[in-house]
C-alpha cells in the first residue's frame, strides 16, 4: 500500500498512543503520583521504553507484524484507559505567567506544525534514508531481526528503531519521522513541567523556546533521527532524578533506571547517563538503593547486549573489537572510523568552531542557533543549586560531543545549557524574552537561509504539497537524494536476495536488496580492497554481482572509462551515479 | 483624603517644574541653551550641505543599498550595524540623500545635547559639551559614532537610578559604532565600581547592556570576512568630480538604459548618486561600458585604451 498522509499520522499516532497507554499502566503499577502534565509526559517516555522492549521481543521471535502490533496495542491502551476509569484527578503543577504561556504557546505551535509538516514529507534525511530506516525496513520485511545482514550501523544498540518499527509497519518512512518529532514536542513540555515544578518557569519557558526553535533540533528532530529522543531520554532522566531527591521514593529510582537503560538502548552515546545517575544516587547518600536503580537499567540494557554478544561475538558491537575480535568488524576498522570522526574539518580555529556551530554550520553539519554564542552566561548560574547540577548535567551529556564532531551530539547537553542560561539570566528585567523572540525569529528556516552556510544541513522551508502527497514521492525524493532515481533499474535488473556492494552509504530505506558499504563491515572492506586491485571475478565469488558507484568515488573514472578490462557492465546511470553488474 | 500617591506624583512634578524654570531664569542656562541650538541648527546645516564622502557612499553601497539578506555576506565588515539600520529606514522614508543618511546622526545630535543639558549642572559644561562634537562632526556625517555619543550620555543620564535603562543604552552605543566597545567597558566599569552589588551591577546593568549589543551584532560580526576589503578613498575634491560627472552623463542620457564603467573607488560614490538621482537604469559594468567614470590620477583611464574625454573636473573623467 502506498503511503499516505493519513497512515503516516495513523502509524505515529498509534506508536505515540500505545507508549502513552503502556507508560500510564507502569506509573500506576509503580504508584507513582505526577502532576497532570507532567504524567502525561513520563507516560510517554516511559511507555516508549516498554514498547521498544516489546518489539525487542517480537523481532527476536520474528513475530513483528503489524498486525501483532496492533492487536497487542489496541489491548494496552484498552488497559489503560480501563486504569484511567478508577484514578483520581491529578494536581495540576504551579502556573506558567500569562506572558510566558502565550509568548511559549505561540512559538511552539508555530515550530510544531513547521517540524510536523517537514516529518511527513518523504523521509530524506542522510542517515534517516540510509541505516536508520533501512535497518527497520529489513526489520519490517523479515518480521523481525536480520541476522544474516552486517552493518556497523545494523548492530547498534536500536530502541529507537523498534519504536519506528511500529509506526513504519503502518504508515511507513513518514510514520518513523513523526514518532520523533513526538519525542521533539515532549522536550520543551518537560522542561517546562520541569520549571513549573522546582520554581522558575519563566527561565523554563525561555530554555523550552531556545531548545525547540535551535536549528539542528529542529532538523534532527523532523527526520527519523534519534538524537532528539536521546535528549529527551536524557532530560527526562535527569529531572526523575530532581524529584527522587525530592520525595525519595523508591519506584522513582527504578522508573529512572527503566529510562537509564533505555537511553543506552537508544544510543550508546547516551549510556553516559548510567554512571550520572549512579553518582548522583551515591551523592545524595542512598547507595542502598544504587540496585534499584541498576535492576531498572538493566532490563533494557541486557537484551541488546545479549544480541550483539550472540549474535557478534560483541557485546558492544561495533566498538571495543579490540577486546572482542569478530569476523564482522576489525579493531583497525574501528579506530580509522573513530579518526575521522574525531576532528573538525578545516576549520582554521577554536573561534572558527565556535562560530561553525552557532551561526555557519556549514562543516559541522548543522547549527544551534547564534544565541548559544551567548552560553558562557549559564556559568552564572552556578550561584543556584539547581543551576549547578544543570551545568554538570551539561557537560557530561557533552562528552560524545568531543569523539564526535557532529553537531547534532550536542543536542542533548542543548536543554541544560538553555536551562542555566535562563537561571543566569532570569533576574534581568526583559532579557528572557527578548532573547526567546530573537532566538525564534532568526531560526525561522526562510530567515536562517539568509546567513548560515548554503550547505548547512537545516529545514529549508515548508514543503506543504509533498507532505501532502500533492507533488510526487518519488520527484521529491530524488531532488534531494540523487542515488534514488536508480531505484526502477535496481528493483529491474537485482533479483531479490541478491547484494549490491557501494563505496557510500545509499538510501537503503528505500530499497529492498541488501547494500554493503565499504567501510561498514568486514565484507566491504575486503569488497573494496578486491576493487582496487581490479579483481571483480573474486568480488563475484563473494556473492556481490552489483556495483554502485558514485563518480566521486577513487575508481569510478577507470571503471567508466574502459568497463570491459574490470570485467563490468553499465546498467544504469543517474545523477553522478553508476550501477554496474559484474560480468 | 488624597491618596499618598497622588500626592506624591503632584509633589514631584512640581519639584522638577520648578527646577527646570529656575535654572532657565539664569542668564548662563539662557545662553547654554542658545548655544545648544545654535549647534543643532549648524549640524543640520551641514548634514544637508556637505557632500556625501567616501565613506558614507562606500557604507550606504554595502549596508544600506542592498536587501537585508546581502548586508550581511559584503566584503567588509560592518562597524556601524544600529546607524545602518536607521539610515535604511530614513532613506526608505526620505528617499536618498546626503540628508536623509545622516538624519539620524542629527537626530541621535539632538538626542546628545537634550542628554548634556539634563546631565550637567554647570552651564558652563553644556557649552564645552554641546560645542566639542563640532570639531569631529560626527552629528553631520553618517556614521555610528554621533549616535554612539548620545546613547552613551543617555547611558550616563540614566545611571544610578535607572540601571536597565542604562545597560540599554550602553549596548545599543557598542552596536550604533563597534570602535565605541572600549569607551563603553570604561563607562560600564565606572558604573559598576559606584553600584556594585550584584542584581545592580551585573542582573540589572551588564546583562542588559551585553545582550541588547549581541543582539544587534552577533550576525554582522560572526558573518564579516576575515580579510576585508575596501577601495582607495577618494578626496573631497574627486567626489565633487564624480557627482559633476554624473550630472553632466544625467543631461546627456537621461534615464536611458547605459552601462557605466568605473574603478573601485570611483564606484561608491557613483552608486551613491545613482540612487540620489533615481538612475535606476544606469547598469554598472565592469566589461565593456558606454561610459567611464575614472580618476584622472590612477591608471584606470590608460587601462580602458581610446577613450573619448566628455568631461573632466577634481580629478575625475567622464569618457565615452
Amino acid at each position: 500500500m502506498a503511503p499516505t498522509p493519513v497512515t503516516a499520522i495513523f502509524g505515529a499516532g498509534f506508536t505515540v498512543a500505545v507508549s502513552m497507554a503502556l507508560g500510564f499502566l507502569l506509573l500506576g503499577c509503580l504508584r507513582l503520583e505526577f502532576h497532570r502534565t507532567e504524567a502525561a509526559v513520563f507516560a510517554f517516555v516511559s511507555g516508549s521504553a516498554c514498547l521498544s522492549l516489546g518489539v525487542f521481543v517480537l523481532c527476536l521471535v520474528h513475530q513483528a507484524r503489524p498486525v501483532a502490533f496492533a492487536f497487542l496495542g489496541a489491548a494496552a491502551i484498552g488497559c489503560a484507559i480501563w486504569q484511567a476509569r478508577k484514578q483520581p484527578a491529578r494536581a495540576a503543577l504551579p502556573e506558567m505567567p500569562a506572558v510566558w504561556r502565550a509568548l511559549f504557546g505561540v512559538v511552539f505551535l508555530a515550530f510544531f506544525l513547521c517540524y510536523f509538516i517537514n516529518a511527513l514529507a518523504p523521509e530524506v534525511s542522510p542517515d534517516g534514508s540510509g541505516y536508520h530506516l533501512g535497518n527497520v525496513a529489513r526489520y519490517a520485511r523479515n518480521a523481525g531481526f536480520a541476522w544474516d545482514f552486517h552493518s556497523i550501523y545494523a548492530s547498534l544498540s536500536q530502541g529507537m528503531e523498534m519504536l519506528f518499527l511500529v509506526a513504519f509497519s503502518f504508515g511507513k518512512h513518514s510514520a518513523a519521522a513523526l514518532v520523533e518529532v513526538a519525542f521533539q514536542a515532549a522536550l520543551p513540555l518537560l522542561m517546562v513541567c520541569y520549571g513549573r515544578r522546582f520554581g522558575f518557569p519563566r527561565a523554563a519557558a525561555f530554555a523550552a523556546i531556545l531548545t525547540f526553535a535551535c536549528p539542528v533540533v529542529g532538523i534532527t528532530g523532523s527526520s527519523a533521527y534519534i538524537d532528539v529522543s536521546v535528549a529527551t531520554l536524557l532530560f527526562a532522566v535527569f529531572y526523575l532524578l530532581q524529584v527522587w531527591d525530592e520525595e525519595t521514593h523508591i519506584n522513582l529510582l527504578f522508573l529512572t533506571g527503566l529510562l537509564v537503560g533505555f537511553c543506552y538502548a537508544l544510543k550508546y552515546t547516551a549510556g553516559v547517563v548510567l554512571p550520572f545517575a549512579m553518582g548522583f544516587v551515591l551523592w545524595r547518600r542512598a547507595a542502598r538503593r544504587l540496585p534499584v536503580l541498576l535492576l531498572g537499567a538493566a532490563i533494557l540494557i541486557t537484551p541488546w547486549v545479549l544480541r550483539n554478544w550472540l549474535w557478534l561475538g560483541n557485546p558492544a558491537a561495533p566498538f571495543l573489537n579490540h577486546w572482542f575480535p569478530n569476523p564482522y568488524w576489525t579493531d583497525s576498522m574501528e579506530r580509522s572510523y573513530f579518526s575521522g570522526l574525531v576532528h573538525y574539518p578545516q576549520v582554521k580555529s577554536y573561534f572558527d568552531i565556535f562560530l561553525q556551530l552557532t551561526v555557519i554550520g556549514g562543516l559541522v553539519p548543522g547549527l544551534l542557533g547564534p544565541i548559544f554564542l551567548l552560553a558562557p552566561i549559564s556559568l552564572l548560574a552556578l550561584r543556584h543549586s539547581h543551576g549547578r547540577r544543570l551545568l554538570l548535567a551539561g557537560a557530561v551529556f557533552a562528552i560524545p560531543a568531543l569523539f564526535n564532531t557532529e553537531v547534532r551530539f550536542l543536542i542533548p547537553s542543548v536543554p541544560f545549557f538553555a536551562l542555566a542560561m535562563g537561571l543566569a539570566l532570569a533576574n534581568s528585567w526583559g532579557v528572557l524574552p527578548v532573547l526567546a523572540v530573537f532566538h525564534a525569529v532568526i531560526s525561522w528556516p526562510s530567515v536562517l537561509n539568509v546567513y548560515c552556510d548554503p550547505i548547512a544541513w537545516r529545514i529549508r522551508g515548508l514543503p506543504v504539497r509533498a507532505a501532502l502527497r500533492l507533488e510526487p514521492e518519488s520527484t521529491y525524493i530524488t531532488a534531494h537524494i540523487g542515488a534514488y532515481a536508480l531505484k526502477p533499474a535496481i528493483e529491474q535488473a537485482v533479483p531479490q536476495g541478491e547484494r549490491i556492494f557501494s563505496f557510500a552509504g545509499r538510501p537503503a530505506a528505500y530499497l529492498d536488496r541488501d547494500i554493503i558499504v565499504g567501510y561498514e563491515s568486514s565484507l566491504g572492506e575486503q569488497v573494496s580492497q578486491l576493487l582496487e586491485r581490479h579483481a571483480t571475478q573474486e568480488v563475484k565469488a563473494l556473492g556481490i554481482r552489483y556495483l554502485w558507484i558514485n563518480d566521486s568515488d577513487g575508481l569510478a573514472a577507470g571503471m567508466r572509462s574502459d568497463p570491459k578490462s574490470w570485467g563490468i557492465r553499465q546498467l544504469a546511470e543517474a545523477n553522478g551515479t553508476i550501477f554496474y553488474c559484474i560480468d | 483624603m488624597e491618596p499618598f500617591s497622588t500626592v506624591s506624583t503632584k509633589y514631584i512634578i512640581s519639584e522638577v517644574g520648578s527646577r527646570i524654570e529656575n535654572r532657565l531664569l539664569t542668564r548662563a542656562a539662557r545662553l547654554a541653551l542658545a548655544v545648544i541650538v545654535a549647534v543643532f541648527t549648524g549640524e543640520a546645516w551641514l548634514a544637508a550641505v556637505r557632500p556625501v564622502t567616501p565613506a558614507e557612499a562606500l557604507a550606504y553601497d554595502r549596508f544600506v543599498r542592498p536587501p537585508m539578506s546581502e548586508t550581511l555576506h559584503q566584503p567588509s565588515r560592518n562597524p556601524d550595524v544600529l546607524y545602518t539600520l536607521l539610515e535604511k529606514r530614513s532613506v526608505g522614508l526620505f528617499r536618498v540623500s546626503e540628508f536623509s543618511i545622516r538624519l539620524p546622526a542629527l537626530l541621535a545630535g539632538g538626542w546628545y545635547l537634550w542628554a548634556i543639558w539634563r546631565l550637567c549642572r554647570r552651564s558652563v559644561l553644556v557649552v564645552a559639551l554641546a560645542v566639542a562634537p563640532l570639531a569631529w562632526q560626527c552629528f553631520s556625517t553618517a556614521n555610528g559614532l554621533g549616535l554612539a555619543l548620545a546613547l552613551a550620555a543617555w547611558a550616563l543620564e540614566s545611571a544610578p537610578k535607572k540601571l536597565n535603562w542604562a545597560g540599554v543604552c550602553l549596548g545599543l552605543a557598542v552596536a550604533a559604532h563597534l570602535a565605541f566597545a572600549i569607551p563603553a567597558a570604561m563607562l560600564a566599569a565606572i558604573v559598576v565600581w559606584r553600584n556594585f552589588r550584584w542584581h545592580l551591577a551585573v542582573e540589572g546593568f551588564l546583562i542588559p547592556a551585553l545582550v541588547t549589543s549581541f543582539i544587534l551584532l552577533v550576525l554582522p560580526l560572526s558573518l564579516a570576512p576575515d580579510t576585508p576589503s575596501a577601495p582607495p578613498e577618494l578626496t573631497s575634491a574627486e567626489v565633487n568630480g564624480v557627482r559633476a560627472a554624473v550630472e553632466v552623463l544625467r543631461r546627456e542620457c537621461g534615464t536611458k538604459p547605459i552601462r557605466v564603467g568605473a574603478s573601485a573607488a570611483v564606484a561608491p560614490v557613483l552608486s551613491f548618486y545613482r540612487s540620489r538621482f533615481r538612475l535606476a537604469s544606469w547598469q554598472f559594468s565592469d566589461a565593456a561600458a558606454d561610459y567611464y567614470v575614472l580618476p584622472e590620477s590612477g591608471a584606470g583611464l590608460a587601462d580602458h585604451g581610446q577613450l573619448t574625454v566628455l568631461h573632466r573636473d577634481g580629478g575625475v573623467v567622464l569618457a565615452r
